[in-house]
């Protein structure tokens, strides 16, 4: 009854402003079914989601939300309701917005939030966000509730209630001086085997401040952010009684970029994330609360990929426990002829063995450099492209990829040792009358310590598109690969898979899939997402007004 | 107490819980709401970013206003001008958003050449991963676009972005010609008619 009085209210009070009113709707609907493979074992997969998000937009005012039908889901449980709304009001440099939403502090050492449906990931607050910009200062004010839907467990969920600010002033053009602050309370569910079935309570107090400097075509930035995580847990005594205890970490940021008006530009970055260096038998567990909480994703600071191999089983970063650095230059050696060259490595702060009995902690010869010995577990990429344009259109992309990845398990004394050399070639070709074609060949030699039968194996995919715009495009991609199908998850040496894809407007594209797909392991600005291969049909229809 | 407001506020106009049928969901007074805005207001149904105000930095650390974009594209009251201006979202993840800047760079020099009023303003999207990185690329490019970044997408997120590429081709006024989902190479042609069309007048 208050509910539909209130509405009565906004109603009337609306009235004159609805000949004013704009609307924007956006739906994308996608629809699977097939049979996908886990450990070895077939199950039928079968999903349908529709995510519809409409935005009406009131003079000062906007009011946006997301309708979601996901049932049956393809990851994490069936919804079928308003998954997200806001109220949004906005003039002279000052935004207030009750509902959902998603914030940057600085580089996210503190806080970055965001959501990517590709791999179902989502840490949205709920709550309040007032933002003030100005030429001079920006100040963003959040507080909210945050429910963190485990990537690996889909029913593990953390809930934090989370308040903090960030500020950046610019005394000057050439500087910025900023700073945040997050005080975050969370709830960890019970683990299966704690007593008394009561989860850790975690109360995490992240300051952070960060400078930009902008002089001579030189970009630096530098960030440093210090966590407190107090963890009230119950205790190994038979009366459940409650334990306190406190763990600090901190993180450290840096970049430096510079662009030549002569056609070439680098950017050197690097991390030294240590928000949780713990011993192995602590590490084990890695939903621990001391750990890098969901709401922190600072840069990765190692490249991500365009091309589908190189683009599967990447580096997977730990940012409670990782320091590397990355550097990439692009250097256009004609107007038509773009070189690009990147180098990255990473490891762990600290090893350990046993000795004795005793846990010994082995050190990094240089503190402030990743160490390439196998007990830090050591990570390095050298990847080099080159693009030219041979005509206005017509392109052709070469580039070579070295990668060596190789977890080190202290206790057992094994490390799991990934590494590979991949060849990826792509040209796209005008053929004329709107008519294109596009082949990609990558060839890639793998080696996996793990695997039992075939540790060296090789990897083929080609890809051939032909389209016409703006109507259409038929895609067909074939994988094969040298692998012992008792060391491959599905079983499988040959995939293939073919889509067409039609565009009845500018803004509506129907597409349709059908073959099977490798999976494996795949990431986006840190977070991984184990994708399952796949046989069977794919749907997809994406629309717009 | 924020908690209180915030929950007067939201949970009144819009629950958000799940419902256990399509029926059930359907008389959620939200829903109501929303038909009869859609009722009421249904003649304004373009997009229209006359009024819509952002700024973003660009990538040399400046802050850029859009609208300030705008009025030099549009002139001032005593000359007044056509013009045109795309603001297109991309990402250096995201392929065809390279392709499309790329694809458009002769088209956009030549029709500056010619003397036509057309903008580019081409908003990146990387997340703070990428950012550092953007510059360099976008220099080494030699786009001859207004680059500005938008690592949170709250640009896009409020032009009713959902995928990219996406592209919006605007009339001086602010007012939308047209807009563009995805990339076909040849795409870029139709870009050009569009804007062709609209400068002299045909559209």
């Amino acid at each position: 009854m208050r509910r539909g009085l209130l509405l009565l209210v906004v109603l009337g009070w609306t009235a004159p402003t609805y000949a004013q009113i704009n609307y924007s709707f956006n739906n994308y609907l996608r629809y699977g079914k097939g049979t996908k493979n886990r450990g070895g074992v077939a199950y039928n997969a079968e999903y349908l989601e529709n995510m519809a998000n409409a935005r009406l937009f009131m003079d000062k005012f906007t009011m946006g939300v997301r309708f979601l039908y996901d049932a049956p889901h393809e990851y994490g449980p069936h919804f079928l309701g308003i998954q997200k709304r806001y109220v949004e009001f906005e003039d002279a440099g000052l935004q207030l917005r009750a509902g959902t939403y998603w914030t940057l502090f600085g580089k996210g050492l503190a806080m970055n939030l965001f959501e990517n449906r590709g791999i179902y990931f989502d840490t949205g607050l709920d709550g309040l966000r007032a933002t003030y910009r100005s030429d001079m200062l920006d100040v963003i004010l959040a507080a909210g509730n945050l429910a963190y839907r485990d990537m690996i467990d889909t029913s593990r969920i953390e809930n934090y209630i989370v308040r903090g600010g960030t500020f950046a002033v610019r005394p000057l053009e050439e500087i910025e001086i900023g700073g945040s602050f997050v005080d975050a309370d969370g709830a960890f569910p019970p683990a299966s085997f704690s007593s008394g079935g009561v989860g850790p309570k975690v109360k995490a107090e992240i300051p952070e401040i960060n400078l930009a400097l902008h002089a001579f075509g030189f970009d630096l930035f530098a960030s440093y952010a210090r966590k407190k995580a107090t963890i009230q847990e119950t205790g190994s005594g038979p009366d459940y009684d409650m334990v306190t205890r406190t763990s600090y970490g901190e993180g450290i940021y840096g970049s430096l970029a510079f662009a030549s008006e002569d056609g070439w530009g680098f950017t050197f970055e690097y991390k030294d994330y240590r928000f949780d260096v713990v011993d192995p038998f602590t590490r084990v567990n890695i939903n621990r609360p001391t750990r890098a909480l969901p709401f922190q994703n600072p840069p990765i600071v190692f490249k991500e990929h365009a091309f589908t191999l190189l683009s599967r089983d990447p580096h997977q970063i730990d940012f409670s426990d990782e320091i590397g650095m990355q550097i990439e230059v692009f250097y256009a050696l004609t107007s038509q002829i773009v070189l690009n060259f990147n180098a990255s490595a990473a490891s762990r702060h600290k090893s350990y063995e046993m000795v004795n009995g005793n846990l010994r902690t082995i050190e990094r010869d240089n503190k402030l450099l990743p160490s390439l010995s196998k007990e830090f577990s050591p990570f390095y990429e050298v990847y080099g492209e080159l693009e030219w344009y041979f005509t206005d259109v017509s392109f052709l992309r070469a580039a070579f990829n070295r990668r060596f990845d190789a977890p080190y398990e202290e206790l057992g004394g094994m490390t799991h040792e990934k590494s590979s050399t991949t060849l990826p070639v792509k040209i796209e070709y005008e053929l004329g009358d709107g008519y294109f074609l596009e082949g990609e060949v990558e060839t890639q030699f793998f080696h996996d310590s793990f695997l039992v039968h075939t540790p060296d194996y090789t990897n083929l995919f080609l890809m051939v598109v032909l389209s016409r715009s703006p109507d259409w495009s038929v895609a067909l991609r074939t994988e094969f690969s040298s692998i012992d199908e008792r060391d491959e998850p599905s079983g499988r040496s040959f995939w293939a898979f073919g889509e067409v894809t039609y565009r009845l407007t500018s803004t509506h594209t129907i597409s349709i899939g059908c073959g099977t797909e490798r999976g494996g392991v795949i990431c986006s600005s840190g977070i991984c997402r184990q994708v399952d291969p796949f046989s069977g049909v794919r749907f997809s229809v994406l629309t717009q007004w | 107490m924020f908690s209180r407001c915030y929950h007067t506020i939201t949970c009144a106009a819009f629950p958000s819980y799940k419902v256990q049928s399509r029926v059930e969901f359907m008389r959620k007074p939200v829903v109501l709401y929303l038909l009869v805005l859609l009722l009421l207001g249904g003649t304004s149904m373009a997009q229209d970013l006359t009024s819509v105000q952002f700024k973003l930095k660009d990538i040399n650390g400046k802050k850029r206003s859009f609208q300030t974009i705008m009025k030099k594209v549009r002139g001032t009251e005593k000359t007044p001008r056509k013009g045109v201006v795309v603001l297109s979202f991309w990402a250096l993840w995201c392929q065809p958003c390279k392709k499309e800047m790329k694809a458009f760079k002769p088209i956009f020099q030549q029709l500056r050449k010619e003397g036509l009023n057309v903008e580019y303003i081409a908003i990146n999207l990387d997340n703070i991963r990428s950012t550092a990185k953007v510059k360099s690329y976008v220099t080494a490019q030699k786009f001859p676009y207004i680059q500005l970044l938008d690592p949170n997408q709250r640009v896009f997120e409020k032009l009713n972005g959902q995928s990219i590429p996406y592209t919006l081709v605007l009339k001086e006024s602010g007012a939308l010609i047209n807009k563009h989902i995805g990339f076909i190479p040849g795409d870029e042609k139709h870009l050009e008619e569009e804007i062709r069309n609209y400068l002299s007048g045909d559209s």
